[in-house]
């Protein structure tokens, strides 16, 4: 019998911290609206802060809270753009999917190397020291400060240069702050899409004496292109992605072939086609071949 | 012998070139002048390409409160101006003169000795930042601005720095043995600038005893007290020698004078008496050439722009064919160069040539936590922990002190883990300023 | 020339010859004379011992380091410290797989799984000696005898003190167990090597003192005290410095550099802590030995000792990151207060429970009522009790006492014996036994117990019927009979030393 004291005891103590959850949890209860916990399930979750805030969850709240048509996430694209308005009944803003592209295009077999880095392995900590690893002062060091960045697994170092899997790219964003040298760009997916994979605003002479690979102002792009969307500024070209219809006549004068072709996989729209009669050459057909058809299937 | 209170680390001195008295370097063919030497902004071009210009003449003015002026050390034609490696790293304008052998000086320069003390405050300053003279000890910082501090802060004790603690370099040893009465009035000059109630130290390591007994012989007469170091690195940093020679201690973001202190190196003495005594500007500087792969060890007095490609030819050349490390300054602190093509500049203290071997087989590994780089930091601070943050969470380290630690080497040095600590340190110091940057340009 | 690089790195560029393995292989030498006096006392069965735990542990290392793709990195010196240690920790009889298995569970499981070297909490060698000793326990602690040829074993000394108390402690003289020619583990028997073997690592200063000192200071403080006031109950400070593991703990495993706090001030809180801890646990604990368990427990600490380190920005350490540590501890407090209140609450229920069992048990033995107001209990020069049931008029009705014996078949055997003021036996009731069932617990038979009945101590011959006593012993529970027999006679002997011999004089 005597052992009932302490079972008293010991009940009535869970029972009142019991009572003081359960007050806890009414009083610092978190409201939060269910439709808020429906959007959050529907996001990526990868909280990589494509879309200007710090997280998807904080995402899903201004999106709820204001109705804002214009918030996309990049990440998912017109897919999920299109599943949200469906749930909170707006119409969601088109998303342009977004892809990195790499503006360099030195490896260690076309540009020569500065010195031998002994240092710790990262682009910044190299641009303390030295201005590259390479010798030239403004193309990718090569040491990988953006890989750990990418939560999608799409950058990679290949042979002292990056890469970008174009696969698993979603055009976040994220990367491109961590580059040291800007050679990382978000750039508009399309079907192709051409770009010039060069930084170096040194002069044509001195840049091919550290790497061949490299843009030496030679302006046969500007010449060859039809549409005013090439220009080279510095010694070294870029293209106006405005412009651009992404022929590929520059891409096949250019003498050391540092243009790149990216193509991208997307659900080709049919669009209309505007014939230009110029005949440019870059579908390798004259407009006014009848094979167009009326959804001049190009894919473009 | 006195020390100061916490940390330090003795390495090998090396010094070789101690009992080598300093040559004068021949006028090189071609010189690069770089317009940044100094803290501060570059200086601002006010020569042109092709243009003539004498010896001393200024090429460029100091731009801004902080900055200094600088000048062609020969006669001669404005060569070139272009990007050009810097021995701090980075690509830097550089303007290249082409010497025409005559060593005409610019108009009322180089002038016979005069007696400062006939000279008042104003054109005695005046001298010191036309002559374009920076803290030649290593910093770089313009003399005309260290010696015009806040008024509110009164200076009483003045210090000349002839510590020397970095190993190889002995520059300064020998600029004290051989140029000491120009040293004395150099330092002179400096404490007239601050009359009343001046203590004045000169500041030696115990490593070189001859200069001590020779500045113990002329500068006691001049009421300047000689003050005995014990040999330890960093004895030769601003905060270490104040509190070894006055006890006091500079604090976080304090400076010498908010202490009452004020240290000069020894060349910069010296660059002040020829500035206010003799009007020569600051176009030469000696600097100690040594290493076990170069053929001669030197100390030499060699003109400002001179590559150090000049520099190997005059010495003999490279000994050893594995050469593979060029170092500007001393093995703490300097910087290793990438290239031969850099050239001298005004804080350029020491060239070494080593043939490191080990050093190509270094792999960091993980830390220990054996607290080693605790007890050698003179600065108390945790470099295990900055390191170990700056890797994980870089805005954290600046809770930790990071803004203090000013890269003198002695944890990495004592590290049994090889760890490189310095460069994590200065890879946080960046990842900050980047994340402060970015803060600001946000807000805007 | 031209053609080779020239390297660039940050500063400095000159760095001391000190590295990883040249502090490992240092300690490795500071062992060595631990190593020799092993082998001196326990022959080269703790050579092969030591052998096996080393090379199995770099083999281990070896085999992760290829696992995680990383460098080989088993070369560097810390496995074979972490080898030669575990093995010291180890009796020299220990079967070699076991070693093995202690290999694994230091490197693998405590080093390489929470992160490698340097990122590890706890000691390696000390967690699996643990483990060792948790799991295989009567492998752990039964310990060679220094020099023996047939490898005999007995317990250690730390071992003695707990079982068998002082007394039996003291037979071992203070210099043998310095010099180590006592029973226990490879590495803790000899003082004098351990302590010869880590003045290499105070002069190359790769160890602290502070460690070490507060470690041992602590302890011998704390043994000291207890020691003081009881000197008969609590060994020295002297036995407990040269006794056991302490000087192996304190030297080599409570001053490993990864598991321990990098500020002074977390290194005395360390130490202090551990010398507390091991005092603790050596003089109240179940375990005799308590170093290990000390380390391994102020290892769990030391990430929060160095994070009360590291103030920020010259300011102490706030009072509001406490706030958390604060609340806990009041909450651990108030449960602990309440728990002390139930426990003084029912005290008192449960010793009169106690008491109701042996009243229930006096009432079975004596052949008359009485009330509970009756009994009286008196003691005598021993302190031992006895249960007088009085008369109304305050005399003597009867006399019961505990005894017991020792001789029983299956052990000790704990009757309560009923005696009346003549000396003369009433009854007995068997309290506990041990005996056999269906044999030898017939002694609490009737027909067994009514033997007794009526005896005195004098003009009996109180042995068994076999021993030419008066005892009818039961069939096939000699031995049985023989000791309760034994038990009543002691009973009647302690009741008339105290009743009859006193008042004879």
């Amino acid at each position: 019998m005597t052992i009932l004291t302490p079972i008293l005891i010991l009940s009535a103590l869970t029972f009142i911290l019991g009572l003081c959850i359960l007050l806890a949890s009414k009083k610092f209860h978190v409201k939060s609206d269910p439709l808020i916990d429906t959007v959050i399930l529907m996001l990526p979750g990868a909280n990589c802060g494509a879309c200007g805030y710090p997280g998807c969850a904080q995402f899903a709240e201004i999106l709820v809270k204001t109705r804002d048509t214009s918030k996309i996430c990049p990440v998912g694209g017109n897919d999920l753009s299109y599943e949200l308005g469906r749930i909170l009944g707006i119409k969601m803003d088109d998303a342009k999917p977004l892809s990195c592209i790499v503006l360099c295009n030195g490896n260690k077999t076309t540009t020569k190397f500065l010195a031998d880095y002994k240092g710790i392995h990262d682009c910044w900590a190299v641009k303390e020291i030295l201005p590259s690893v390479k010798q030239c002062a403004y193309g990718c060091v090569g040491l990988g400060s953006c890989v750990e960045a990418c939560k999608y697994d799409a950058l990679k170092i290949v042979d002292g240069l990056i890469k970008v899997i174009e696969e698993n790219c979603v055009g976040c964003g994220v990367c491109i702050g961590k580059c040291p040298q800007h050679v990382l760009k978000l750039t508009e997916k399309k079907v192709k899409k051409y770009h010039v994979a060069c930084s170096s605003v040194d002069k044509g002479a001195i840049t091919r004496k550290y790497c061949t690979n490299g843009c030496i102002g030679c302006m046969l792009c500007v010449k060859a292109c039809k549409f005013d969307a090439v220009k080279v500024e510095n010694f070294c070209a870029i293209i106006d992605d405005s412009k651009c219809v992404n022929c590929g006549l520059c891409a096949k004068v250019c003498p050391v072939k540092c243009i790149h072709l990216t193509e991208y996989a997307m659900a080709s729209k049919k669009i209309a086609v505007k014939k230009t009669d110029d005949n440019c050459g870059g579908c390798e057909m004259p407009c006014s071949v009848k094979g167009l058809g009326e959804d001049g299937t190009l894919g473009y | 012998m006195k020390t100061f209170k916490c940390g330090g680390i003795h390495p090998d001195e090396n010094k070789f070139t101690r009992h080598l008295s300093i040559e004068t370097m021949p006028m090189p063919k071609l010189l690069a002048v770089p317009l940044i030497q100094h803290i501060g902004k570059p200086a601002a071009l006010i020569v042109k390409l092709g243009e003539q210009v004498k010896k001393g003449q200024c090429i460029a003015n100091a731009d801004g409160f902080i900055s200094a002026s600088i000048h062609s050390p020969t006669s001669g034609k404005i060569k070139k101006i272009e990007n050009h490696p810097h021995s701090g790293g980075k690509f830097v304008k550089t303007v290249f003169i082409e010497s025409d052998g005559r060593e005409e000086w610019a108009e009322g320069l180089n002038t016979d000795e005069i007696d400062f003390k006939k000279l008042s405050l104003e054109e005695k300053l005046k001298r010191i930042k036309d002559a374009g003279i920076v803290g030649m000890g290593g910093a770089g910082f313009p003399t005309h601005v260290k010696l015009s501090p806040p008024k509110d802060k009164k200076i009483d004790t003045l210090i000349l720095n002839g510590a020397e603690c970095e190993p190889y370099l002995t520059a300064d040893h020998r600029l004290m043995l051989e140029k000491t009465d120009e040293i004395l009035k150099g330092l002179s000059i400096i404490a007239s600038f601050f009359p009343d109630g001046l203590k004045i130290y000169i500041g030696i390591e115990n490593n070189k005893p001859d200069a001590i007994k020779l500045m113990n012989e002329k500068a006691s007469p001049l009421g300047f007290e000689v003050v005995v170091l014990k040999p330890l690195y960093p004895q030769g940093g601003e905060k270490q020698l104040i509190n070894a020679i006055t006890k006091r201690t500079v604090g976080n973001g304090q400076l010498p004078f908010d202490v009452g202190c004020m240290v000069n190196n020894v060349a910069t003495a010296y660059a002040v008496y020829e500035a206010v005594c003799k009007n020569k500007p600051l176009i030469e500087r000696v600097l100690t050439v040594s290493g076990m792969a170069i053929k001669n060890k030197k100390n030499i007095k060699a003109p400002i722009g001179t590559m150090f490609s000049d520099i190997v030819d005059y010495c003999g050349g490279i000994a050893s064919r594995t050469m593979n490390l060029l170092i500007s300054g001393g093995p703490m602190m300097g910087k290793a160069q990438y290239s031969f093509d850099v050239p001298v500049i005004k804080t350029t203290s020491g060239i070494l040539f080593i043939d490191e071997i080990k050093l190509a087989e270094k792999k960091e590994r993980p830390c220990l936590r054996c607290g080693r780089c605790e007890e050698a930091c003179s600065v108390n601070l945790k470099p295990w922990l900055l390191s170990n943050l700056a890797q994980k969470d870089v805005e954290r380290t600046l809770e930790y002190g990071l803004n203090q630690c000013m890269e003198c080497g002695s944890c990495a040095f004592v590290c049994p883990s090889k760890r490189d600590l310095v460069h994590w340190i200065k890879y946080a110091k960046v990842m900050n300023a980047n994340i402060k940057a970015i803060g600001a340009t946000e807000r805007q | 020339m031209e053609n080779t690089k020239l390297i660039v790195s940050y500063p400095p560029y000159t760095k001391s010859k000190d590295s990883i393995e040249k502090v490992m292989y240092t300690v490795v030498f500071a062992l060595l004379p631990a190593v020799v006096a092993a082998v001196y006392f326990f022959g080269l069965r703790a050579l092969a011992l030591i052998f096996v735990c080393s090379i199995s542990a770099i083999g281990f290392e070896y085999l992760i380091n290829v696992f995680r793709k990383q460098e080989i990195a088993c070369f560097d010196g810390s496995a074979l410290v972490t080898g030669i240690l575990l093995a010291l920790n180890l009796p020299s009889n220990l079967p070699y797989w076991m070693a093995v298995l202690g290999s694994f569970v230091a490197i693998v499981v405590v080093k390489q799984l929470f992160g490698g070297l340097g990122f590890n909490v706890f000691n390696p060698a000390l967690a699996a000696r643990v483990f060792l000793l948790i799991s295989f326990p009567v492998a752990m602690t039964i310990w060679p005898i220094p020099f023996s040829v047939d490898m005999q074993t007995a317990a250690s000394p730390l071992g003695i003190l707990k079982t068998e108390g002082l007394k039996a402690a003291n037979s071992i003289t203070l210099w043998q167990a310095f010099i180590g020619n006592v029973g226990g583990s490879l590495g803790e028997t000899s003082a004098l090597a351990l302590l010869l073997g880590s003045v290499i690592l105070f002069w190359k200063k790769y160890i602290t003192w502070i460690i070490p000192v507060s470690f041992v200071g602590a302890t011998l403080a704390f043994t000291g005290i207890f020691h003081y006031m009881e000197p008969l109950k609590y060994a020295s400070p002297a036995f407990h410095f040269t006794c056991g593991g302490l000087l192996l703990g304190a030297l080599f495993m409570a001053t490993d550099m990864v598991t321990t706090p990098v500020s002074k001030r977390g290194q005395l809180i360390f130490g202090l802590g551990c010398g507390l801890l091991t005092g603790i646990i050596r003089l109240f604990g179940g375990y005799p030995e308590g170093v290990s368990f000390a380390i391994l427990i102020m290892n769990a600490f030391v990430p929060l000792l160095d994070k009360w380190d590291n103030y920020s920005n010259g300011k102490k350490w706030r009072l509001t990151k406490m706030r958390s540590v604060i609340v806990l501890t009041c909450i651990g407090f108030f449960s602990a207060f309440l728990l002390y209140m139930t426990d003084n609450i029912t005290k008192e229920p449960i010793k009169k429970a106690i008491e109701r069992v042996k009243v229930e048990a006096l009432r079975q033995i004596f052949p008359f009522e009485f009330s509970d107001k009756d009994i009286n209990i008196a003691f005598d020069k021993n302190g031992k009790e006895f249960f007088e049931i009085k008369n109304k008029d305050n005399s003597l009705r009867g006399i019961a006492v505990e005894t017991s014996s020792d001789k029983g078949y299956g052990g000790e055997i704990t009757i309560l014996v009923a005696v009346s003021p003549d000396g003369k036996v009433f009854n007995y009731n068997v309290l506990s036994h041990k005996e056999t069932p269906g044999l030898g617990n017939k002694i609490e038979n009737e027909a067994f117990k009514k033997q007794f009945n009526g005896k005195t101590l004098d003009g009996f011959n109180w042995k068994v019927k076999k021993d030419d006593g008066f005892v009818d012993e039961l069939t096939a529970a000699t031995i049985s009979s023989r000791a309760a027999t034994d038990a009543v006679k002691k009973g009647l002997e302690v009741i008339s030393n105290k009743y009859f011999v006193e008042n004879k004089k």
